[in-house]
C-alpha cells in the first residue's frame, strides 16, 4: 500500500471499530452516568492531542502503534481506573492523529472515500454477529501495530 | 488566548475530569429490581424472569383487591420490598409482584410500652429515624438498615444483638392479608402456631401489612475490640454470654491466605448507663476510601493479606469508642457494592452450635482453599454472629445457640462459574450439616433439596401447612419451587 493510503485505512478502521469499542466500554461500566463521564475523558483527551500536535510532532507511526496497543488492551483490562486512563490516552492519540491527517495533502480526497467505505463496511458488518466486541477491537489494534511497524520500516528505507 | 494557556487549560480539564471519574467509580451502583418491560431480578441479578404485572401498593385495601383478583385470574403473587434476597424470593414467572416500597409509614411509637407499629414496606432506616427521636432503638435487626421490615421478617433476620434472639421473637402483633384475601391480626402468645409460618416464611403465607415490634432503649455502648486465635473464640463467646453488661457482639475471622481461618478479631458492645435521646443517626462516611480498600482485598492473595491488616488497624482505632444502639445497627453499606461486570458477590450463611465451633472451623480449613486468588470462586469475608436458640419459626435456622458464619463470596455469572460455586457451597453445607448445623435460606439456590431437608426437618410441615392455607399456591416464588415444593418428595 502506498504511504498516502495508510491514513485512510486508519480513519476508516477507527470509525468501524468504534461502535464495538463503545459496546465494550458500556459493558465495563454499570451505569450510563459513569459511561458518559468516561467518554467525556476521551473527548477532552482528543482536544489536548489535537492541540499539542500543532506544537510538538513525533513520527506518526508512534501514535498509530500506541493506538493499536490501547485497543489490544481491551482484551485484558477490567479495572475502571485503568479504563479511564486508557480513555484519556486513546482520545489524545486520536486527536493527535486527526490533527496530523488534516495537514496531509490527500486529506480532502480521502474524507469522501472515508465516508463511503465506512458506510459499506457497516452494511457488511450488520450481517455478522459479534459476541465479544473486544476481540474485534483487539484484532484491529493488532493490525494498527503492524501498520505502524511497516510505516516506520518504509520510512527508514526511504531515508 | 495564548498557546501555553490553552495547553494548560486542556491539561487541567483532562486532570479534573479524571478526578471526577475516579471519585465516581467507587459509588457506582448496579441496576437490579422490578421491571415490567424488561426482566425482573433481585439483588444479584442471577435469576432474571419476566413477570406479568407489578402493583405498587399504597393502601391496605389495594392488597385485598390484588389477592382476590389473582384468585379469580389464577395468577400467582410474589411480594417485593427492597429485594435484597438473592434466590428469586420476590417474583415469579408471569406472576403478579406486589411492590411494597410505597407502603412505608411508621404508624405509631409507644414510649411507655416500648413498641413501634410500622407498615411492612418501610425500611429499618425509616423506623430508626422515628425511634431515635424518642431515645428508643430496635431489639433485633440486621447490621445494615437498608432492608424493609416485611422482607426482614419474612427471612427472620438476625444481627449483632446477643440477648433478644432472632427478629421473630420481637414481634408483638402482625396484620396480614391471607391467601383468601382477608385481613388477619395475629398476636404473640395467642397465635404463635400461625406466626411460626409467616415469620421466616419467605412470603408464602400471606402479605405482611403491618407489624408491632418490641423495642428497647437507645443505650450507649463502649466498643471493645480484641484480637485472638480461632481456638480462643468459643471460650471468649461463652464468657461474654455470661456477662450481662455485653449486649451486642460480632467478630470477623480471617480469609487472608496468611492467616486463613486462624486469626479472629471481635467487637463487644458493653452497656453504659446513658441512653441517647439527642444524637442524630449516623450517615455513611468514607465510602469511597472503604470501597477502594475492599476492592483491593477482593483481588485475593497478597492484597487480601493487606486488607486484613487494614481491618485490624481499623479495629484498634475504634477500641473503647462509644456508640449508641441505633448507630451500632446501621453500618455503612454503599462501599460494599461489588461492581465488576460479569461477576457477582453473593452471601451465604452457615450456623453451627457454639460447642461445635472449633471442630467445624478445623474441618473447613481442610475443605476450603486458603488462597483463592486464581480461583473463580473467591471467599472474601466471613463475619461471625451469635444467634440464640429460636422456637418462634417453623423454618428455624437457630435450632440451638448458634454461631452464624456470614460469608461473602464472589463468582462469575457464566453457567460454569455458577456450577463451580455450587460445588464449593454444597461441600461447605455438607460440613455444616455434619456438625449439626444449618444454613440460611434467603440466598441463591446453591444447596440441593436433600441438604434443605436435612437442615430443616420441619420443611415437610411447612409444605403441609402451605397446602392447607393456600391450596391454589397463590403466594408463590422460586424459593417455593426450588425447595418447599420438594419437602415431601
Amino acid at each position: 500500500m502506498p504511504m498516502t493510503k495508510w491514513p485512510l485505512f486508519i480513519t476508516v478502521g477507527q470509525v468501524i471499530i468504534f461502535p464495538y469499542y463503545l459496546f465494550w466500554l458500556k459493558n465495563s461500566t454499570l451505569t450510563f452516568s459513569l459511561f458518559a463521564l468516561i467518554f467525556a475523558l476521551f473527548s477532552f483527551g482528543a482536544a489536548l492531542g489535537y492541540h499539542l500536535q500543532q506544537k510538538w510532532t513525533m513520527p506518526i507511526a508512534l501514535p498509530i502503534a500506541l493506538l493499536g496497543m490501547i485497543y489490544m488492551l481491551t482484551l485484558d483490562v477490567e479495572s475502571l481506573y485503568i479504563i479511564s486512563v486508557m480513555q484519556v490516552i486513546l482520545g489524545f492519540l486520536q486527536g493527535y492523529f486527526r490533527a496530523w491527517h488534516v495537514g496531509q495533502e490527500t486529506y480532502k480526497l480521502q474524507v469522501v472515500w472515508h465516508y463511503v467505505i465506512v458506510g459499506l463496511a457497516m452494511v457488511a458488518l450488520s450481517t455478522v454477529t459479534i459476541v465479544v466486541p473486544q476481540i474485534f477491537v483487539a484484532i484491529y489494534g493488532f493490525m494498527l501495530v503492524i501498520c505502524a511497524i511497516v510505516m516506520a520500516l518504509k520510512k527508514c528505507k526511504k531515508k | 488566548m495564548k498557546r501555553s494557556t490553552k495547553t494548560g487549560l486542556l491539561v487541567g480539564l483532562v486532570g479534573v475530569m479524571t478526578g471526577v471519574v475516579w471519585w465516581q467509580i467507587p459509588i457506582e451502583k448496579r441496576t437490579y429490581g422490578l421491571s415490567q418491560t424488561a426482566m425482573t431480578t433481585d439483588y444479584t441479578g442471577l435469576m432474571p424472569e419476566k413477570v406479568a404485572q407489578i402493583n405498587e401498593v399504597k393502601k391496605r385495601e389495594e392488597l385485598v383487591a390484588i389477592v382476590k383478583e389473582a384468585q379469580k385470574a389464577k395468577r400467582t403473587i410474589s411480594i417485593a420490598g427492597l429485594q435484597h434476597s438473592q434466590g428469586g424470593h420476590t417474583y415469579y414467572k408471569d406472576g403478579i409482584v406486589i411492590d411494597m416500597r410505597a407502603f412505608n409509614r411508621v404508624l405509631s411509637v409507644n414510649e411507655q410500652q416500648k413498641t413501634v407499629k410500622v407498615e411492612a414496606g418501610a425500611s429499618w432506616m425509616d423506623v430508626q429515624e422515628a425511634l431515635a427521636k424518642k431515645g428508643l432503638a430496635l431489639r433485633v435487626t440486621q447490621s445494615q438498615s437498608i432492608f424493609t421490615i416485611g422482607g426482614s421478617l419474612s427471612v427472620n433476620a438476625h444481627g449483632r444483638d446477643i440477648r433478644y434472639g432472632s427478629m421473630a421473637s420481637t414481634v408483638r402483633e402482625l396484620t396480614i392479608v391471607n391467601a383468601q384475601g382477608e385481613f388477619e391480626t395475629l398476636k404473640r402468645g395467642r397465635d404463635d402456631e400461625r406466626l411460626q409460618y409467616i415469620l421466616g416464611g419467605y412470603g408464602l403465607f400471606g402479605v405482611i401489612v403491618d407489624v408491632t415490634l418490641d423495642v428497647t432503649d437507645n443505650t450507649v455502648y463502649t466498643m471493645h475490640t480484641t484480637e485472638m486465635k480461632m481456638a480462643d473464640y468459643a471460650p471468649h463467646m461463652r464468657s461474654i454470654l455470661k456477662d450481662d453488661r455485653i449486649a451486642m457482639h460480632y467478630a470477623r475471622i480471617s480469609v487472608a491466605p496468611n492467616s486463613f481461618l486462624e486469626d479472629v478479631y471481635t467487637i463487644d458492645y458493653e452497656k453504659m448507663e446513658a441512653i441517647d435521646h439527642t444524637s442524630p443517626l449516623k450517615g455513611e462516611s468514607s465510602e469511597r476510601l472503604s470501597k477502594l480498600g475492599l476492592d483491593l482485598g477482593r483481588q485475593g492473595g497478597a492484597l487480601e493479606n493487606g486488607f486484613w491488616q487494614l481491618q485490624r488497624g481499623y479495629m484498634k482505632l475504634i477500641d473503647d469508642k462509644e456508640i449508641n444502639r441505633n448507630d451500632a445497627m446501621r453500618s455503612e453499606s454503599t462501599f460494599m457494592e461489588y461492581t465488576k461486570p460479569g461477576r457477582v458477590e453473593v452471601l451465604q450463611e452457615f450456623f453451627v452450635p457454639l460447642d461445635e465451633f472449633e471442630a467445624y472451623v478445623n474441618e473447613l480449613q481442610q475443605v476450603l482453599p486458603h488462597d483463592d486468588k486464581k480461583n473463580d470462586v473467591k471467599v472474601h469475608n466471613i463475619t461471625l454472629r451469635y444467634v440464640a436458640k429460636d422456637d418462634a419459626t417453623a423454618l428455624n435456622y437457630a435450632t440451638d445457640d448458634m454461631m452464624g458464619f456470614v460469608v461473602l463470596l464472589q463468582h462469575g455469572t457464566s453457567e460454569q462459574s455458577i456450577e463451580e460455586a455450587k460445588t464449593l457451597i454444597r461441600q461447605w453445607t455438607d460440613v455444616t450439616l455434619k456438625h449439626e448445623g444449618t444454613y440460611y435460606l434467603p440466598y441463591y439456590p446453591y444447596q440441593t433439596t436433600d441438604q434443605f431437608k436435612k437442615a430443616y426437618p420441619n420443611a415437610a410441615s411447612v409444605y403441609d401447612e402451605k397446602q392447607q392455607q393456600d391450596p391454589d399456591i397463590i403466594f408463590r416464588n422460586y424459593f417455593y419451587d426450588n425447595y418447599v415444593k420438594h419437602a415431601n418428595d
